[in-house]
């Protein structure tokens, strides 16, 4: 059994009530969405706000999930896309007024670094970048996610990934 | 070469500072974790029943028992109240609506139905010895065909077939089959008739009608239907006689 078919079979047993199979999706995509998440909105709290409103939106809405035509990943990091959109549509203009220093509320101010420094100029390059590479960058540096899990986040296909992120690589490079 | 690795390293290293940053707070990891099991776990608990009742296998399954159900007390009432014959194949619903009846009926309604029911099973006797009878005559009949030299073969084959197409308007009944029938009709008749008599004693009715209703019974079993046992007949006799005296 591959992990699609795993996680199909999970999300299953959690329409049917078997609480050992959310502890499994829990564990399973809670590190990658909160990481994700964090990098995107720059903000613990914001992030840790909407980390909780997608594992409700998991419970809520998984009788919605069809394990014949879908894939749960995909369905999960789509439940994050879609949290992303309402939270950027609803809060976008007091989230900017709260971070004017980019992500100075993830990290203690008095402990920066030379190689934090660098980090933000890093950040600020992938700002330039369009919204999709970001997300890919994103999933993959950040989330720490396998080619494969982004694949099935994102429906594109492995090879078209690793082109994707072989270019974003190309981008910093200069920077690093 | 070298610088390929140089690359690789600095990705890593980047990888490596970009968790770094972005670190997870493992409190409040714990903390959703417990609140995503407890919302897991009240959706388990309140499933069941919800399940349950929106099932469309449960759903359908009810509606089919609650008509199977409907239906089959239609029919039962119906073969119940038509008095269908022992050769029909309602004849075992009208039983069960018979069983039925005498659970719910009041007590003075019970005696009514013990000594229709005596009637009915009477009748049920009678007609399975007529079917008894239609079947030695088919017997016979195909004895004495076969045995007659002047007929060719094909005419006896012939004349079978159409014995055989007669014996299967009566009742399918084998013989054997149809003996053992009478004799658990005979002993539902006399089960009934005890119920009649008994369910008149506990009603404690007037003597001139408990007088008339031991008539009955006894004129039922003189008439010949049931093959009811000598001893059967004198108990009946003797407590008629009872009742007779009784002032």
């Amino acid at each position: 059994m591959n992990n699609k078919e795993s996680f199909n079979k999970d999300a299953e047993n959690l329409q049917k009530g078997d609480t050992q199979s959310a502890e499994r999706i829990f564990d399973n995509f809670s590190g990658p969405i909160h990481s994700f998440l964090m990098a995107r909105v720059r903000n613990r709290e914001t992030a840790q706000d909407i980390t909780q409103e997608v594992f409700l939106k998991v419970i809520k809405n998984i009788d919605q999930f069809d394990k014949e035509t879908g894939n749960f990943t995909a369905w999960i990091w789509q439940i994050v896309r879609n949290t992303l959109v309402d939270f950027f549509r609803k809060k976008r203009p007091s989230y900017l007024e709260d971070l004017p220093d980019e992500g100075g509320n993830i990290i203690d101010e008095s402990t920066y670094s030379d190689s934090d420094a660098k980090l933000r100029d890093i950040m600020k390059i992938i700002d330039t970048f369009p919204e999709e590479d970001q997300e890919l960058f994103q999933m993959h540096f950040v989330a720490d996610m396998s080619y494969s899990d982004i694949a099935q986040a994102t429906g594109k296909s492995e090879p078209a990934l690793r082109v994707a992120i072989h270019r974003l690589k190309k981008k910093i490079q200069p920077k690093l | 070469m070298l610088k390929y690795i140089k690359e690789q390293l600095n990705i890593l290293k980047l990888k490596k500072q970009l968790r770094a940053y972005h670190k997870i707070d493992e409190a409040f990891m714990r903390s959703t974790k417990q609140s995503f099991m407890e919302l897991a776990k009240l959706r388990s608990s309140s499933l069941g029943s919800i399940k349950t009742y929106h099932s469309p296998v449960w759903k359908y399954s009810t509606a089919v028992m609650v008509v199977l159900v409907f239906m089959t007390s239609g029919v039962a009432v119906f073969a119940e109240k038509n008095d269908v014959p022992i050769n029909n194949p309602l004849y075992p619903l009208k039983r069960l609506s018979e069983k039925v009846q005498l659970v719910v009926s009041s007590p003075e309604k019970k005696l009514q139905i013990h000594e229709t029911l005596v009637e009915r099973r009477l009748k049920d006797i009678a007609v399975l010895k007529i079917a008894e009878a239609v079947k030695e005559e088919s017997r016979q009949e195909d004895k004495t065909v076969a045995s007659a030299p002047e007929i060719k073969k094909a005419e006896v084959i012939l004349l079978k077939e159409i014995i055989a197409s007669k014996s299967l308007k009566s009742p399918k009944i084998t013989p054997t089959a149809n003996q053992k029938r009478i004799k658990k009709l005979d002993s539902d008749f006399q089960k009934e008739a005890q119920s009649v008599l008994n369910q008149a004693d506990k009603l404690s009715i007037e003597r001139a009608r408990r007088v008339m209703i031991c008539k009955g019974i006894i004129s039922n079993i003189n008439s010949g239907s049931a093959s009811t046992s000598s001893r059967f007949r004198e108990q009946i006799k003797a407590r008629c006689d009872e009742i007779s005296k009784d002032r």
